[in-house]
Parts: C-alpha cells; sequence; structure tokens
C-alpha cells in the first residue's frame, strides 16, 4: 500500500529558445562525427532485434 | 554531476547528430527537431512515422502484423485478443490523457515523450506492460489492461527513454560488447525492477535507467509505491554494473556513474532529478569521435 504525500509545486521545462540554440549549437560537430553514428545504425540494424519491455510478466528489461 | 540521459538538452542534442547522421541536414531550431528526426526514422524503419503526434493501432494493424512476421514481442502477439470499438476508443482517450499528464508533471518529459515516441500499438495481451525495440525507433508496444492515466503515462515514458537511450547508444556508444556477448553469464548484472534477478548488462543498465523517470513522475503525484520499491535494488544494481565497468564505453561509465551518485543519495533526491531534466547547463556535450 502507498503512502500518499503531499505533491510538489509545477515545474517548468526549458524555453523554446534555449533549446533552439542547443539544437543548432550541434553545427559545430567535426564532420567525421557523422560516420561512426552511420555505422553504429546499421550495425544495429543488422544485429538482432534488443527488446526492452516493463511490466511484464515475464521477460522484464 | 547530472543525470545526462534524462537531460532534455542531451538528449535533444542526440536526436539532431542522428538526424544530420542520416540526413545530411541539422535542424534549425526545437520545433524542427521533432519533424526531422521522424523524417530520419523513417527511412531505418518498414513503416514511416507521421508528422507529429502519436499513431496508433491494435492487433490487427500493420505495425502488430509486421513485428508477429518478423517474430518480434512474440510472446506479446502471441497472446492477443481482438480488441472492439468501444475498447478502442478507450485507449485512444487513455493515451491522450496520459500525454497530457506527463506534460503537467513535467513538462520536459512530455516534451521527451513528443519527440520519441511516434507509434503505439496498443493491444489485449495475456499479461500487462509495454515494449520497444533498438530497430524500430518511435514504436512502442502496450498492453495496458485496466490501468489508470499514470499508469498509461509511466508506461509512455517508461519505453520512450529506452527508445532515447537507443538513440544515445547509436550516437555516443555505450557499450564495448555486442548485445549477444552481453548476454552471457559473466556480463549479466542485477535488475533494479526484477529485484534480485541478473540481466544482461545493457538490459540491467536500461531498466535501472527507466527507473529514474518512473520514481520521479510518482513523487511528482505524491506517491511513493515505486520510490519504496526500487530504491534499494537502483542502488544494488548501479553497484553490481560497476563492477562491469570495463563493459562501458567512457560515455557509458559516465551514465552509469551519475546514475550511480544519484542513487546512492540518501534520501533520493528529486529536486535534483528536475533540475537534471530541464536544465540547460548539461547541454554541449562533446562525444569522442570514434572510427
Amino acid at each position: 500500500m502507498s503512502t500518499t504525500m503531499t505533491p510538489p509545486p509545477t515545474v517548468v521545462g526549458m524555453s523554446t529558445d534555449a533549446l533552439s540554440t542547443i539544437v543548432a549549437a550541434v553545427q559545430g560537430d567535426p564532420v567525421s562525427l557523422a560516420a561512426g553514428i552511420r555505422r553504429r545504425v546499421e550495425q544495429s540494424r543488422q544485429g538482432t532485434h534488443v527488446q526492452m519491455m516493463g511490466g511484464w510478466t515475464d521477460n522484464d528489461a | 554531476m547530472t543525470v545526462h540521459f534524462l537531460n532534455i538538452a542531451h538528449i535533444s542534442e542526440a536526436i539532431a547528430r542522428l538526424v544530420h547522421a542520416q540526413s545530411g541536414e541539422y535542424p534549425q531550431d526545437a520545433p524542427a527537431l521533432g519533424p526531422a528526426y521522424r523524417r530520419a526514422i523513417s527511412g531505418l524503419r518498414p513503416l514511416p512515422a507521421k508528422g507529429e503526434g502519436i499513431t496508433l493501432s491494435y492487433e490487427d494493424g500493420p505495425w502488430a502484423r509486421y513485428c508477429e512476421t518478423e517474430s518480434i514481442f512474440e510472446h506479446i502477439f502471441a497472446g492477443t485478443t481482438h480488441s472492439d470499438g468501444p475498447t478502442r476508443e478507450q485507449w485512444d482517450a487513455m493515451v491522450r490523457r496520459a500525454v497530457q499528464h506527463i506534460h503537467e508533471l513535467s513538462p520536459d518529459l512530455g516534451l521527451m515523450v513528443d519527440l520519441l515516441v511516434t507509434d503505439v500499438v496498443v493491444v489485449n495481451s495475456r499479461s500487462d506492460g509495454g515494449g520497444s525495440t533498438n530497430t524500430l525507433p518511435g514504436l512502442v508496444v502496450m498492453s495496458p489492461g485496466d490501468w489508470d492515466v499514470p499508469e498509461y503515462a509511466e508506461c509512455l515514458v517508461h519505453e520512450g527513454l529506452h527508445t532515447g537511450l537507443f538513440v544515445m547508444d547509436m550516437v555516443y556508444d555505450m557499450f564495448n560488447l555486442p548485445p549477444s556477448e552481453m548476454e552471457k553469464d559473466e556480463h549479466r548484472a542485477l535488475s533494479a525492477v526484477k529485484i534480485g534477478q541478473k540481466r544482461p548488462l545493457h538490459a540491467a543498465f536500461h531498466a535501472a535507467a527507466v527507473a529514474v523517470p518512473l520514481m520521479y513522475m510518482q513523487h511528482r503525484r505524491g506517491v511513493d509505491t515505486l520510490v519504496s520499491k526500487y530504491t534499494t535494488s537502483l542502488r544494488a544494481a548501479c553497484r553490481d554494473m560497476k563492477a562491469h565497468r570495463h563493459a562501458f564505453t567512457p560515455y557509458g561509465q559516465m551514465l552509469l556513474a551519475e546514475m550511480s551518485e544519484w542513487a546512492e543519495g540518501e534520501p533520493l533526491d528529486f529536486d535534483y532529478v528536475t533540475r537534471c531534466i530541464s536544465s540547460p547547463d548539461w547541454a554541449g556535450f562533446v562525444p569522442a569521435v570514434t572510427t
């Protein structure tokens, strides 16, 4: 049985402007970074399906 | 110390980098990130992602048929029964309410779900729960049983973060071993949620990581069920995974160290999780270039 507690106050998320600045900043990445990402993407597609499951009676992650 | 894997800036940077790697183009701003990600993952999976929102389908839909054909989530789809119109309408309404509930609890956990979850297959299966897989980014399978809105919400965040961890793994590389190697006994570690059980290391890491926002969501709601249930096992899982540090890349070790440090807090500091999720202070992670 859970113990009910007093909910904390509301939270404010990051502003869209701040997140936009962060998203745009990755344009400064080294050119070679993308090649490594593509390699790992292809490896994950070629490999077995890694399945994560929560709450099932068996095969939980 | 932060918990990078929960930070919306860190997640967004990873998504932007994946988009660029796949398309050659960078998303120009935050509103462009979601549509760009959906275009990128549409090239990685058999069915495209729509431009926005969560597309729902059921046991007779194209995703269910694809998963059955490819033997993905076999035990889930093998045990499904037919769902009728009223049931599906109720599921649709609950998913929409759950998304709203997530945004109310945490706007940036809500943004994470908006970015990462594109399709949900809802079914009546033999047991209740959710699932996602690294080869089908954006897809979540859900069997809700008699869940209420908070449980739908927890499932969306749970599976959404799994898919986010898959993205982070593709972009930054978390492990030195392939999943098949981590299935072996010598690479298993305690699960934070299947208490006392050893799981493949990558599964143990995922289980521990997704336990954090679930405990956080319940804390935000004023409920301590999962906090009471998982605090000790999360600590034990982190300590056990640290014995396998060699199997994590430097990036993976960073994530593990951050989560482990937070998990040792007494009591667990959920105000800090609020900051971890939304602070821009931990943006700007620069990965090592690996060949």
